[in-house]
């Protein structure tokens, strides 16, 4: 256990190395946020209601929204440099678990994120004032916080699948690039979802997309019913299923195909 | 003069030869990455088209002229990341010291970093946006050739402020060794411009326009087309896109002056 400890300590001092790096990320995160928050409040001027929702249920999505992906997509881990560049040989020869590695590599990230993000956001409420929706029913928390570590997961295999293209080809950014741009609409990162025209809603559901923010917060919010929630939770428990499955067949295969080329 | 100028097209010209063999290596990757390029395009437009639908107009603008804003904004930052893309790549000179490389050789070095390398990626991005504005002039109706005139003066202005941009980035990263967040901050701040920035309240909108000068960049070029603009904001306008310019080259001189070639 101290050894994965011990990996936890250094991907923190490896973040905090490039100091000023390391501010113009955190500088980046909350302009992002800015921007998105700016936006929907110019849209909500003069309109009490939109698309079906309040200011403050929208104001509190904008605003969770960095928060959950800092939780939950918010990981620097780049497995396919490390496969393309041959340093996963160096990870096979240690006395421990590559995925293990990765997972704690992954955690270590998502700490120092969700820590940061927790004090930024802090901070904007405090400055911004803005109205907010508050959860108080219990079943919503619950369903809510189940959905958050679902997603965890489900990002944890996608990324790894996504990864591991690297022991086939050069070019793993490519098929890399194209998730995470459909990634950044789907997963409903500047908007809510359910915004969009019925029959595109509905397409996206199907995706593994929504799953990692969009469904966790309308759950918060309490948009959907228990039958909607739990065919929610339901397919990403698919999903998770899926990407498992394929990371570790892909993962098998490639290291029959990895030959350490430019260690 | 006349031989300078023909030297660093030629310079240019075969940098960008290089720059397009490399990016067309691989042509199935090349294909991913102009269909991820378009599908960003189509998303935030359809999110557009959706908003405005329902809310009928956006501050005062209605959906064409929205639309007119979006595709601005996507051709100013297309057609910077086109001609500019070698900033991106410039971090990792600066930190192995293969900088100095550049700085011995008998050519402008911030040439070299801004335009050492065009992307084809962006340029197929940059044609399909272009179909979309002439479908836009056709269908908008405007005739005045003073209208076409001022879009495309502005237009130039906010590629000058895209290009004061990129070269107060390169500086920091020639003082820092930071340039990639730095870069996307730009980029992040740049979004804004992708609706008309009238959406913005004060104080943001005044910050936007005249202290980090997005708004000038991305919107006053539709605005004047739209016949928005007033003669004495488009003289500003373009007085602060020279200010701009001549400001970032003064910051490029004295981050040279920092430099320490600390890897090499």
């Amino acid at each position: 256990m101290k050894k994965y400890y011990l990996i936890i300590l250094s991907t923190i001092d490896e973040y905090i190395a490039y100091v000023l790096n390391f501010v113009m990320w955190r500088v980046r995160v909350i302009l992002r946020l800015l921007v998105v928050y700016f936006l929907w409040s110019a849209i909500f001027s003069g309109n009490k209601t939109v698309f079906g929702y309040q200011q403050n249920e929208i104001l509190t999505y904008i605003l969770l929204t960095p928060l959950i992906s800092s939780l939950i997509t918010g990981s620097k881990s780049d497995i396919g440099s490390e496969i393309h560049q041959g340093n996963l040989a160096n990870y096979l020869l240690r006395p421990l678990s590559v995925f293990k590695y990765w997972l704690t590599k992954d955690l270590a990230d998502k700490l120092l994120n969700i820590t940061f993000s927790i004090i930024e956001l802090s901070v904007l409420v405090l400055l911004l004032k803005p109205d907010l929706y508050w959860q108080s029913n219990l079943q919503n928390l619950f369903l809510f916080t189940l959905s958050l570590v679902l997603s965890l997961i489900l990002y944890f295999f996608l990324n790894n699948s996504l990864g591991f293209l690297a022991f086939w080809t050069a070019d793993y950014w490519g098929p890399r690039f194209l998730v995470l741009v459909i990634q950044e609409f789907l997963a409903g990162g500047i908007f809510p979802l359910d915004i969009l025209p019925r029959p595109l809603f509905i397409f996206s559901l199907v995706t593994p997309f929504p799953y990692l923010s969009y469904f966790p917060l309308s759950i918060y919010l309490g948009k959907h019913d228990l039958i909607f929630t739990m065919a929610g939770i339901g397919i990403t428990c698919f999903w998770i299923f899926f990407f498992y499955q394929l990371s570790f067949w892909l993962w098998r295969r490639g290291l029959r195909k990895f030959s350490a080329e430019g260690r | 003069m006349i031989n300078n100028l023909k030297k660093y097209f030629r310079v240019w010209y075969l940098l960008t030869v290089n720059s397009f063999a490399i990016s067309l290596t691989s042509k199935e990757s090349a294909f991913i990455f102009v269909l991820g390029k378009f599908i960003r395009l189509i998303f935030f437009l359809v999110f557009l088209i959706t908003l405005v639908t329902h809310t009928k107009t956006l501050q005062g603008y209605t959906l064409s002229q929205t639309i007119f804003f979006y595709l601005t904004f996507n051709l100013l930052d297309t057609g910077t990341q086109l001609f500019l893309r070698e900033v991106y790549r410039f971090r990792p000179l600066v930190v192995s010291g293969n900088f100095d490389l550049i700085l011995l050789k008998p050519s402008s070095p911030l040439f070299r970093i801004l335009a050492g390398g065009a992307d084809p990626l962006d340029l197929l991005v940059l044609i399909i946006l272009l179909f979309g504005l002439v479908a836009f002039f056709i269908l908008y109706g405007v005739t005045s050739p003073l209208s076409y005139f001022l879009y495309f003066l502005l237009l130039a202005n906010g590629f000058l402020i895209g290009v004061a941009f990129h070269i107060l980035v390169a500086g920091i990263g020639v003082i820092t060794t930071e340039i990639d967040h730095t870069i996307m901050i730009y980029r992040d701040l740049s979004s804004l411009g992708r609706v008309p920035i009238d959406v913005y309240r004060e104080p943001l909108r005044f910050l936007i326009t005249f202290i980090i000068p997005v708004g000038i960049m991305m919107s006053f070029p539709a605005k004047a087309f739209l016949g928005l603009l007033t003669w004495p904001t488009v003289f500003i306008t373009l007085s602060l896109g020279i200010l701009a310019l001549l400001f970032s080259l003064s910051f490029w001189k004295f981050s040279l002056r920092k430099y320490t070639s600390a890897s090499s």
